[in-house]
């Protein structure tokens, strides 16, 4: 029964997270002013990756480097608060969870570097310093709301405190944070500005080169887990989580902001992505957490 | 008696070891067998209170076990263990190994002694004894940098002598005696500004050896210079000294509260210890980023650490002493796994040059993995025990209210993660050079303290109560309220952390991720080469590889505020003396014709002077 809870869970976030896939391609399109691919291309293309013949691999670290990529992905579902499976929930801490999520890009930087291209590694130098912008503005985010609650980190405790009307949600409480986070969340995500590790036009000299066939298809895979959990935790922290439908409507139109973002923006190089979130986003938190504290 | 038999089996060991160093077998048989009669005799010891006392003049020189000098007893002898199994094998380019395990061990000895110690006067004589043999190792290999690196750790030490026995001295006459429990209660009903000015004598002093910022310059020079076994421990276990006696300070000596001492309305005692915590965590991890050398990067580690652990016990809350504490231990399994795995790179590629090598993770596996796991411990990512330890301190300093000092903590957890993801690329990832391609993994003696080091970094990440219930009764014999634990995590009132429940929900959701990596055509296995260039051609001669100048982005943000401004400011104060010096010793020039001047301006001075009044 539990695990067939626990499937559940695993396939809604799947499906939510592919749904947002498409509709981020569609929306793109249309501002475009072109059609797009039907809505579930990314499940077409993900079955299309599975069934590709040629697997090329360049040993056993970049193998176990998707597997801890999705496994590991997998495992922070569990620890994010939701409305389909609350069985771990106990354990729910937000300091954990950002750094479970810390563990598949751990594995998928090992597998990059094993791949023996210098394009990867740049890809991962690239990504690992941007963490250095949105981790840490996140993290300024996170102290800044535990410190509010009287240093409680405890997530589904954040989350519970904003029940009632939306009033209460913490980004009306706390807009600066709201800010802030939202930009992180962009960083996350990797939508524009912040994509240049992942950005299409740099998929020779980014992480990917050397991911082809069923290792592409396991990254699309954790891509849309990722996508889930990431928005996920933005809602929770600011819109105050909700049931199953006002869940998935609240990630939807979060992401559907974040993709018009995605389309106004270039591309921010790497410097130029950490120098804007160490000038706004985080001194907006910083701001925050100074009021958090003179309001004590 | 437990105390005089634990001391006796190092310093046997060493005298020993002096004698029989010739004979390889011989020499390695004593010093595992002794090494392991050390840890044996300790963790018997646990859980045990006994005092010893010898009379030596008329001073009392007393010994006491009590649970923080077991704590860090265990610790001493169970990294001498490993390091000593490890080093059998180890492949020395010098063979004066007499003569070095004669320093290691009579380096353990004092260090048990320290901890072993209940009063001031024992803590200083083998404080200096410590101080001595550390620099006899330093310079074991006898290069003129080692000298230089000696040197300047010398004179560090020196300095924080003379500051500690000023305080001695001073404190001797004041209370009468320098037994622990005498001096606590002599700076309890004494005045403020006397108990302050011992304090920050004291902690000047441990503050030295603990290479806190900004004493901290002289720790990656003189460590990454000594041979790799060594700085493995060095770096594990003799800053910490530094840091044992910091807790030795504020929780025994002073029974007070920290925050109690005042300097001014704002500034307390607590507020400066966590503000030099916080600038340890931050500086030197961000210059361990920019290092180049495999050792040098991870000595700086060792400094910023050292951040984390001071952080804990300034905040001082149940939860930041006991996550201080446990970082320790923590820190120490770690470190020193990859340590072992630099040691083995070292021996078997000659270079512990980031720049140079790469690519040797097919060629020495169990090395990679040991130092994957370390680096997974210091980076502070579940599931490994340095997760547990940095969480508690996190969570500790938001909840006692220094939201800004969470911030360096956190900060400086991912300037860790960039520095070691580029330490582990630089050695085992990339590209495999063509001349490593003989290169083999070490011996299985030398794989054994790996094994055992990763399965305790592991295991204290499933299982932190392993360590968490010796620190509950270090916080007891404090007197303070311990934390409280459960057997995998920690119980708090609302949410609590449950290391289990994410190992295993971490290896059920590894294995779906393996059945749905396991779909479809079977996988083709490439060589190195065969690899996306742009169309150009890629064979053994071409350099395909990325590990110079790593992060050239935030080298470009750090050159520009930090980049060792410390060292190159000590150097220049250096350069100023040895000027002044120079001038100086022209007026003994061992020429009558300076005497002469001399003589008469003195005299003219003199005159002078009278004649003013």
């Amino acid at each position: 029964m539990v695990l067939l809870r626990a499937g559940i869970y695993i396939l809604a976030a799947f499906f939510t997270g592919l749904f947002l896939m498409g509709l981020g391609r569609k929306i793109t399109a249309r501002l475009q002013r072109r059609y797009g691919p039907p809505l579930w291309q990314p499940l077409y293309d993900i079955a299309k990756l599975f069934s590709k013949r040629t697997n090329i691999s360049h040993g056993l670290m970049m193998d176990f480097s998707v597997i801890i990529l999705l496994g590991g992905t997998l495992l922070s579902l569990f620890f994010l608060p939701n409305p389909y499976f609350k069985d771990f929930l106990a354990s729910a801490d937000i300091i954990v969870l950002l750094y479970l999520l810390l563990l598949p890009s751990l594995g998928m930087a090992l597998g990059v570097g094993e791949v023996a291209n210098p394009n990867g590694s740049i890809g991962i130098s690239r990504a690992l310093i941007m963490l250095l912008g949105y981790d840490f503005t996140l993290l300024a985010v996170v102290v800044g709301l535990s410190l509010a609650y009287g240093g409680n980190t405890y997530f589904v405790d954040i989350v519970s405190q904003q029940g009632g009307s939306f009033i209460h949600w913490n980004l009306f409480r706390f807009p600066l944070f709201a800010l802030a986070a939202f930009f992180a969340t962009l960083g996350m995500l990797k939508l524009e500005p912040f994509e240049v590790m992942v950005a299409p036009h740099e998929i020779a000299t980014g992480p990917m080169v050397e991911f082809g066939g069923r290792y592409l298809g396991m990254l699309f895979l954790q891509y849309s887990f990722a996508l889930f959990i990431e928005i996920g935790i933005f809602v929770n922290l600011f819109l105050g989580g909700g049931g199953i439908i006002l869940f998935t409507l609240k990630v939807i139109s979060v992401f559907v902001v974040g993709v018009l973002v995605n389309n106004i923006f270039a591309c921010f190089r790497t410097e130029q992505a950490v120098k804007f979130f160490w000038k706004y986003p985080l001194v907006l938190s910083l701001a925050g957490i100074i009021m958090v504290m003179a309001g004590k | 008696m437990g105390i005089i038999k634990i001391l006796l089996v190092p310093l046997a060991a060493a005298f020993l070891l002096l004698i029989t160093g010739r004979t390889r077998i011989l020499r390695e048989v004593l010093a595992v067998g002794l090494s392991g009669l050390f840890l044996g005799l300790s963790l018997f010891l646990y859980g045990h209170e006994t005092s010893f006392s010898l009379k030596l003049f008329s001073f009392q020189l007393s010994f006491s076990l009590n649970p923080l000098s077991w704590f860090f007893l265990f610790m001493v002898s169970f990294f001498t263990f490993l390091t000593v199994i490890y080093s059998a094998r180890f492949d020395y380019q010098k063979n004066n190994l007499s003569w070095f395990h004669f320093a290691f061990f009579m380096k353990v000895f004092s260090m048990a002694a320290i901890v072993l110690a209940s009063d001031l006067l024992v803590f200083f004589i083998f404080w200096e004894i410590m101080s001595l043999f550390t620099y006899f190792l330093m310079v074991q290999k006898g290069g003129e940098k080692d000298f230089s690196a000696g040197a300047k750790y010398l004179i560090l030490s020196l300095f924080a002598s003379v500051v500690f026995l000023v305080v001695l001295v001073s404190l001797y006459f004041k209370a009468g005696s320098l037994n622990y429990l005498d001096v606590s209660t002599y700076l309890l009903r004494t005045n403020l500004s006397y108990t302050v000015f011992v304090f920050c004598g004291l902690v000047l002093a441990f503050l030295v050896k603990s290479a806190s910022f900004p004493l901290h310059y002289w720790l990656p020079d003189s460590y990454s210079n000594a041979p790799t076994t060594f700085t493995a421990f060095l770096s594990a276990l003799s800053s910490r000294m530094g840091l044992y006696g910091i807790i030795l300070l504020i929780y025994i000596l002073f029974s007070g509260d920290l925050s109690s001492f005042r300097l001014s309305h704002f500034v307390n005692l607590r507020y400066i210890l966590g503000v030099i915590a916080a600038f340890t965590m931050v500086i030197p991890t961000f210059t361990a980023l920019m290092q180049d050398d495999a050792k040098r990067l991870m000595t700086w580690h060792s400094i910023g650490q050292g951040g984390y652990m001071l952080l804990g016990i300034a905040v001082g809350t149940p939860m930041a002493l006991a996550g201080g504490l446990f970082h320790i231990i923590n820190y120490a399994s770690y470190i020193l796994l990859i340590f072992l795995g630099i040691g083995a790179v070292e021996m078997r590629s000659g270079t512990t040059n980031l720049n140079k090598l790469g690519g040797l993770i097919k060629k020495m596996p169990v090395s990679f993995l040991a130092v994957l796991f370390g680096i997974i411990g210091l980076a502070g990512i579940p599931p490994m025990n340095g997760f547990v330890s940095k969480w508690l301190l996190y969570k500790s300093t938001i909840a006692a209210g220094f939201p800004f000092l969470a911030l360096a903590a956190f900060l400086g957890t991912i300037g860790t993660i960039l520095s070691v993801y580029k330490f582990i690329h630089n050695i085992f990832l990339g590209q495999l050079d063509g001349s490593y391609q003989k290169v083999k993994e070490v011996p299985f003696l030398m794989q054994l303290p790996m094994y055992v080091l990763m399965v305790m970094v592991w295991a204290l990440g499933i299982f932190p109560s392993l360590a968490l219930e010796p620190i509950s009764r270090i916080q007891m014999f404090f007197g303070r309220e311990p934390l409280s634990f459960s057997t995998s995590g920690v119980a708090l009132s609302a949410g609590h952390l449950n290391m289990l429940t994410i190992n295993f929900v971490m290896g059920a959701m590894l294995v779906l991720a393996a059945a749905v990596f396991l779909i479809g055509h079977r996988r083709i296995i490439v060589s190195q080469y065969n690899n996306y260039a742009a169309g150009h051609f890629l064979d053994e001669k071409t350099k395909y590889n990325y590990n110079y100048h790593f992060y050239p982005t935030l080298q470009r943000f750090i050159d520009s505020c930090n980049k060792e401004f410390i060292n190159r400011g000590v150097d220049s104060i250096a350069r100023g003396a040895r000027q002044v010096s120079w001038f100086l010793r022209r007026i003994y020039g061992g020429n009558l014709n300076y005497y002469a001047w001399g003589i008469t301006a003195a005299f003219l001075i003199i005159m002078g002077s009278l004649w003013f009044y």
